[in-house]
């Protein structure tokens, strides 16, 4: 796992008091995960669309406020997260904001990799080694 | 004597441990589950009725560990007639291999713009090169 600058130094930010200490030092272990969990669970991971674009969001949904973080595979294994941001300033899915969070990833993802380009794989398993299925995890009320 | 070589944990931490330790138990269970769905059928609904639970309540627990207590992995465990084993605590001293931590090296060379570099041992922070 390979973070952006920007969202490193934000989950380091000494300056951090009380719940967002608490916040950010949550989401930096749910990042981790990634890094020593033989196993990921389905709802770890995302990919976004247009899946052509190969974002992927990785969700740090609990405790509230959420947290979405945004990034690309840039081989099977290696995820680079390039940016962050509080769910509940994205809005509706495909609003403004997110394609701007979105447009953002990519912009980050140019200036580190350009011309390489992400891998482009729409299932997890082929991207995360211990990947779970998560064809036994849906749910139909 | 005291003993000097312990020292108190941070508030960051403490968090961050808490977190990682809630995390541990659950990709554990919701591994087995996924095993057990694979190999002999166990659907969300049929863990739901051996525990006399909602479906709907076998649902959230599956999705994250945030309301989990110890009894919740319990549960779900014997339901799927297993326990955990003698939980094994490492100490930070101890060397352990990471999951994923064989990252493509060649993929980040390739790349001239961009350095990686390892930052306690957790997770590894990008720059853009100068």
């Amino acid at each position: 796992m390979y973070l952006f600058e920007d969202l490193f130094e934000a989950m380091q930010d000494p300056s951090l008091r009380g719940a967002q200490l608490q916040r950010f030092a949550e989401l930096e272990a749910t990042l981790a995960e990634f890094v020593t969990s033989r196993n990921l669970d389905p709802q770890y991971v995302f990919l976004l669309t247009p899946t052509k674009d190969g974002i992927w969001e990785i969700r740090s949904a609990r405790p509230e406020p959420q947290i979405r973080v945004f990034g690309f595979f840039a081989d099977r294994d290696a995820f680079v997260a390039t940016n962050y941001e509080f769910r509940s300033t994205l809005g509706e899915y495909n609003s403004k904001e997110w394609q701007f969070a979105m447009a953002r990833a990519k912009s980050i993802w140019r200036r580190l990799f350009e011309p390489l380009l992400p891998r482009y794989e729409s299932d997890p398993k082929l991207l995360i080694t211990g990947a779970i299925d998560g064809k036994y995890f849906l749910y139909r009320s | 004597m005291a003993n000097t070589s312990f020292t108190a944990p941070s508030e960051r931490d403490i968090f961050y441990f808490r977190t990682r330790c809630r995390n541990r138990f659950y990709q554990a269970v919701v591994a087995y589950f996924a095993l057990q769905a694979q190999e002999k059928g166990l659907t969300q609904a049929e863990l739901a009725k051996l525990l006399g639970k909602d479906a709907a309540q076998i649902n959230r627990w599956l999705s994250g560990p945030g309301n989990w207590t110890l009894d919740t992995i319990s549960d779900l465990l014997l339901a799927m007639n297993a326990e955990l084993d003698e939980p094994h605590v490492i100490s930070f001293d101890e060397e352990r291999s990471d999951a994923r931590s064989a990252t493509n090296a060649q993929f980040f060379d390739r790349s001239a713009s961009a350095t990686a570099a390892s930052s306690a041992g957790r997770l590894e922070i990008l720059r853009t090169g100068t």
